[in-house]
């Protein structure tokens, strides 16, 4: 449970990249892509909802989403998601310009 | 706990499966399962934390908005909720789209009916290469004086005809149709005869217009010489109505006047010929003339005009080189006629001589000279109500917007996008406008048909409405309909939603309305200016049917003969004339009978110069004067007042002396100083003795044209038959009671003298006269209609924009009643304002009226444009509407109690 300062927003495309890095482990949900995010960020970053569907539909537009109709644990029907080749593609280019820039930026802000 | 689970936005009413249905339900579905989880998640966990999934429905929007159909989607739920605003204000609907449904349809109709009648170009091979020759001022060349078409001899188009090198090509065709008997070879021979109508053309005819044989062939140059084969080509429609597509017509063997003609060629059907409205059904080759018009041959007169020309440019060659050409062969033959020494006189004429050349794509059209101002004139007072009735549209969309701008407001404090609300506007506006065109279609398909019927023309060419003025004008009207419903609409959703504002309408106050006050007096001006040219028509017409021709015009039947097609030569003719005198003035009711060649305003015109005895003319003048041969008895059955002398007697024949009676005019002009009884005149020039004497004087009339002043005319008996032509085969008789009575007895009288005699024609000189006239009649009760019409539109806007006033003011005119005002101060009040705006609007058009009828000076007949009385008639007219179309909703609003009134919000 993070308080409010700590949350930060989150850019659009920052989301969609971690979408698709939290799709490498398999075909997820929404709600279950929502809360892998959360735990991976150590409740650091919190997923905004209404953001969060029109990203993946975005994804899936875009082709780097594949979906599907599955029934879930709690078993009812839910759409899963999973990463196609074009999207792996995707993310490892998203991956690269992410370093570049994080260590930029790194470089900029100088040793705390 | 989903609550929008089975809230289906995308399925409409019907349960229709859209594309974004399939996905929109999914949406639904996966965000459910996420809220579920949530709840799961808080009704397990020690802290309840907010459902952080948001406003669900915007989530839903943007999610669906990823997917791109949205588009469509929001256009079809504007379009119903666009119909459904229209479905709620049905006058409004039914009174706009009329209007602009009036304004299309009436413009598209005139419009074929100009392009059909003016524009079009014959259906021929590359029409813009042809070229008409035309007379500008011409010696030796037959000039008429009215523009209608140039004559040339046959030897004048042999000299020219290979020897210009810009044509390809140059034809010669008979200036006319003519009417001969037709039998077909192996058909009994009944008593009746049957006739048939043929265009003489030269061999090269088909080849310049570039037309081909639908079947078999068509004329050649070979088969016009004179000792080929004789041949005929025949006209699609005559083909298929006459023979009914026969598939072995080629080869008959058709007898036209008793002469045989082997029918080698069918044209194809859009073919009728260069000239529209004329289809011939045989085409003959020239050669064959004197068969075709039994007479004595043309082919080596010089002095007879009888053929137009047309040729073909050839490729790369330019209308005027062909004229210096054309100019250049013409003073060769003047010098091969006249010799290289003609008098000083000649000389002068074959100098200034000069033939024109007009684009002959169009054909030679009586109609198009006939109807060219008429339809233009129109065209514009068109135009104007279609004006009008965008203008109405405007303002009825304008009362419309103000009104809903509570509306407006409210949706754009809960959150509307203005652009949405403008799309809706929007999307009533083009439903409206389209519902408009369809109509519009309506009425212009309808119009044309009426159109042609009036004009006369149903038959002749197919007007079916012009896509392309059809597009135009509906795209006009789309135009209109957005430009004016959007205008208010942008307007409107551009207010600032104020806390607990209940719009009043003191707030708007007078500013807004300017924009409608000036388009209703625009409405009132333009109305204005139709209703005054068509009064002046009105008035036009009238005067044109009651004028005094110089002649009887009631009571008077034409029957139409024609000894030459019976079989008659000339030399036969007088015991005929005699014999028709006799029986004709004995038929029971005939008060009086007469034979003439031609009759009054029957379109034919008939002039020659001609010279005087002992006269010189002078040099650079011609003495013109109309010719007509007549019987006995013609001055009385027309009750033309002889003046001096006498008429024509039963003893003019042959073997006494030839004589002519002439007109006052002719008297004037030529005898001013002198007796005219006893003079000589002769046709042509010089005098060529012993010519004519003139034995008597007779009142003027006008014989081919009621607007036109009289002209000198000489009169010569047909018995002596040497004027102009031996056959006149005109009857006229003059009866007491109804002229169709007698009829029979004619049609019998003729029978017993000759059967062979046909009965081509029967008219009342009245009907003649009355058709002489149609022109202006069909330009008077158009535009009549359309200033009807203008009228109209313009009282219901006024009458739209009166209740919309009204009604913003109702409350205070509650007020004002409550606190003790009369009912006719209150209605004053608000009276006042329309008052103000079609006085403006009347003021102002009056002088664009009087300037606007100017353009119409040609069809004016006894009365000028700025006639006070017609002026002070459509002023009142147009008063009266406007006030009525004022006043009754002012009324009504008084007529409410006002308590009601003071509620009335």
């Amino acid at each position: 449970m993070a308080d409010e300062s700590s949350r930060l927003d989150l850019l659009q495309g920052t989301l969609e990249m971690m979408i698709l890095r939290t799709l490498v482990f398999g075909a997820e949900n929404g709600y279950q892509i929502a809360k892998t995010i959360e735990r991976l960020s150590e409740e650091v970053l919190q997923v905004d909802h209404s953001s969060l569907y029109p990203a993946l539909h975005r994804l899936e537009k875009k082709g780097w989403l594949a979906s599907e109709w599955k029934n879930s644990d709690t078993n009812r029907r839910a759409k899963f998601y999973s990463l196609t080749k074009p999207g792996r593609k995707q993310l490892a280019a998203e991956q690269t310009k992410w370093q570049k820039m994080s260590t930029a930026i790194s470089r900029v802000m100088g040793p705390a | 706990m989903a609550e929008d689970e089975h809230r289906d936005l995308a399925c409409d009413g019907a349960g229709m499966t859209w594309p974004w249905n399939k996905r929109d339900r999914e949406i639904d579905e996966e965000l459910a399962y996420h809220r579920a989880m949530l709840d799961a998640e808080s009704c397990g966990g020690a802290s309840a934390k907010r459902s952080r999934l948001g406003n669900s429905t915007q989530i839903k929007e943007s999610t669906r908005a990823v997917w791109g159909w949205m588009w469509l989607e929001t256009l079809l739920q504007d379009l119903r909720f666009g119909a459904r605003q229209l479905r709620k204000r049905p006058v409004l609907v039914i009174v706009a789209a009329l209007s602009l449904a009036l304004g299309i349809g009436a413009n598209t109709a005139i419009f074929t009916v100009i392009n059909a009648v003016l524009l079009q170009a014959l259906p021929v091979r590359d029409p813009g290469r042809l070229v008409l020759f035309y007379d500008g001022i011409a010696t030796g060349v037959y000039d008429g004086g009215e523009p209608r078409g140039d004559y040339f001899t046959f030897p004048f188009w042999r000299a020219v005809d290979g020897k210009v090198s810009a044509f390809e090509d140059l034809c010669a065709f008979r200036q006319g149709i003519d009417r001969v008997t037709l039998r077909m070879e192996g058909a009994r021979e009944t008593g009746a005869r049957e006739q048939a109508k043929v265009h003489l053309v030269s061999g090269n005819y088909f080849r310049v217009f570039g037309v081909d044989a639908e079947q078999g062939r068509l004329l050649k140059p070979e088969d016009d010489r004179p000792n080929a084969a004789p041949v005929v080509v025949i006209s699609h429609d005559y083909w298929s109505s006459r023979f009914n597509s026969d598939p072995h017509i080629i080869g008959k063997t058709a007898l036209l006047n008793g002469t045989a003609f082997t029918i080698v060629g069918v044209t194809p059907r859009e073919f009728f010929g260069e000239r529209v409205g004329w289809a011939p059904a045989f085409w003959v080759p020239l050669s064959w003339e004197s068969q075709i018009l039994l007479q004595e041959s043309w082919l080596e007169a010089k002095d007879v005009y009888w053929l137009n020309m047309v040729g073909r440019l050839r490729p790369g060659a330019s209308r005027r080189q062909a004229e210096s050409e054309v100019n250049l062969r013409l003073q060769e033959y003047f010098r091969a006629r006249f010799g290289s020494h003609p008098d000083p006189v000649k000389a002068r004429e074959m100098a200034a001589a000069r033939i024109h050349l007009k684009p002959g794509g169009g054909g030679i059209s009586g109609l198009r000279f006939l109807y060219s101002e008429p339809l233009h004139v129109l065209m514009g007072a068109v135009a104007l109500v279609l004006f009008i009735a965008c203008v109405n549209v405007a303002i009825l969309f304008q009362a419309r917007a103000t009104a809903r701008t509570q509306e407006f407001l409210a949706r754009i404090s809960l959150g509307a996008s203005r652009s949405r609300i403008v799309r809706q506007v929007l999307a009533e506006t083009v439903l409206l406008s389209v519902l408009a065109g369809l109509l519009g279609v309506a009425v212009a398909w309808g119009g044309v048909k009426g159109l042609t019927a009036l004009i006369g023309m149903q038959g002749f060419v197919t007007i079916k409405p012009n896509a392309l003025v059809l597009s135009f004008t509906v795209g006009i009207s789309l135009f209109t309909g957005v430009l004016f419903g959007l205008i208010p609409a942008i307007r409107s959703s551009r207010m600032e939603p104020r806390i607990g504002a209940a719009v009043r309408s003191a707030e708007f106050g007078t500013g807004r309305f300017h924009s409608t006050r000036l388009l209703i007096a625009g409405q009132i001006a333009l109305s204005l200016v139709l209703l005054l040219g068509a009064a002046l028509l009105a008035h036009s017409l009238s005067a044109l049917q009651n004028e005094d021709l110089g002649f009887q015009r009631r009571h008077i039947l034409i029957v139409q003969t024609d000894p030459r097609l019976a079989g008659y030569k000339p030399a036969e003719l007088l015991p005929l004339y005699q014999q028709l005198d006799i029986r004709m003035n004995t038929i029971p009711g005939v008060n009086s009978a007469t034979l003439a060649r031609y009759t009054p305003v029957d379109g034919t015109s008939s002039t020659s110069n001609f010279s005087i005895e002992g006269r010189t003319r002078r040099a650079g003048t011609r003495m013109m004067m109309n010719d007509l041969d007549i019987g006995p008895h013609f001055f009385e059955t027309l009750h033309i007042p002889t003046l001096l002398g006498r008429g024509i007697l039963d003893t003019d024949v042959p073997l006494s002396t030839p004589v002519a009676v002439i007109n006052q005019t002719f008297a004037n002009k030529f005898f001013a100083k002198t007796n005219p009884i006893g003079q000589h005149i002769s046709l042509g020039e010089p005098f060529n003795a012993p010519g004519f004497e003139i034995v008597g004087v007779v009142g003027d009339s006008r014989f081919y044209d009621v607007r036109e002043k009289p002209e000198p005319m000489a009169f010569f008996s047909a018995w002596q038959g040497k004027a102009v032509s031996a056959y006149s085969g005109s009857l006229l008789f003059s009866v007491s009671g109804n002229p169709a009575n007698i009829l029979p007895a004619v049609r019998s009288t003729l029978h017993g003298i000759d059967p062979r005699l046909p009965v081509v024609g029967v008219n009342t000189l009245d009907e003649q006269i009355q058709h002489s006239l149609a022109t202006q009649k069909v330009v008077t009760e158009l535009s009549s209609l359309f200033a009807v019409l203008a009228l109209l539109l313009a009282a219901v806007g006024i009458y739209g924009s009166a209740s919309y006033l009204v009604s913003r003011r109702t409350s205070e005119m509650g007020i004002r009643m409550a606190l003790g005002a009369r009912r006719w101060d209150v209605l004053w009040m608000v009276l006042r304002e329309t008052v103000l705006v079609v006085l403006v609007g009347l003021v102002a058009g009056v002088p664009c009226a009087v300037g606007a009828t100017r353009l119409i000076q040609k069809f004016l007949f006894g009365v000028g444009s700025t006639d006070p009385l017609a002026i002070g008639f459509t002023l009142l007219l147009i008063g009266a509407a406007a006030l009525l179309a004022g006043y009754l909703p002012a009324r009504r609003a008084t007529a409410i109690d006002p308590m009601i009134a003071l509620r009335y919000e």
